[in-house]
């Protein structure tokens, strides 16, 4: 059972949200069992960053999501309908989330002890 | 039972996660303009925080619930989750 499920629905760049989400993601993941799951525009996060870290003027942490494993984060998800939405499987990504359906989405919701909404 | 909370109208129509029939959506802050939008107005799993309402000059429609602060309180009581959606 998950304990902490993070959820994540902003996009980066215009927000610090998705950073922090990230970094407490990785705080969460030194104590108990997590999981991600983007939701909306928060998907975007899982696209590759295409300029480099000088133009970006920010730190490129969704480089950070390859090393979940390490962290032994292995349940990231993504919801289907975002992901075609916003047409993601023609671009790059960071990594391969699994897309969730809107009746999984829920399950998942109702089996995760907590929720943090980023 | 899922509590949804919107901060704005954005939040909602953005979110990208669809509720479930038993969950509720609760408007606060610049949400409750969503008063004005008829098109969401027959949604029974709405609610709408009145004391935002008051602050926007918005008079309580007669088709939302309109909650206080403390039902506030009593919802999250009554949900297994909170989620905030902010945009």
């Amino acid at each position: 059972m998950t304990q902490l499920l993070f959820i994540l629905t902003h996009p980066p760049g215009n927000s610090v949200y998705a950073q922090e989400a990230f970094d407490a993601a990785l705080a969460g993941s030194a104590f108990s069992s997590i999981a991600l799951l983007f939701v909306g525009a928060g998907c975007l996060q899982l696209i590759e960053p295409k300029l480099p870290i000088e133009a970006q003027h920010r730190k490129n942490f969704q480089r950070g999501f390859k090393a979940l494993p390490d962290y032994d984060v292995h349940d990231v998800y993504a919801c289907e309908d975002s992901f075609n939405q916003f047409g993601l499987h023609d671009q790059a990504l960071v990594m391969q989330p699994t897309l969730l359906t809107q009746p999984d989405t829920s399950a998942l919701l109702k089996a995760s002890q907590h929720v943090l909404c980023f | 039972m899922i509590l949804h909370t919107f901060n704005s109208t954005d939040a909602y129509r953005l979110h990208g996660h669809r509720p479930s029939a038993e969950d509720l959506l609760l408007f606060i802050e610049d949400g409750v303009l969503i008063t004005i939008q008829q098109d969401l107005t027959q949604d029974p799993r709405i609610r709408v925080l009145r004391e935002d309402l008051a602050q926007r000059g918005l008079s309580e429609p007669s088709t939302i619930i309109c909650i206080s602060y403390s039902d506030w309180v009593g919802l999250t009581l009554q949900s297994q989750h909170c989620l905030s959606w902010t945009r």
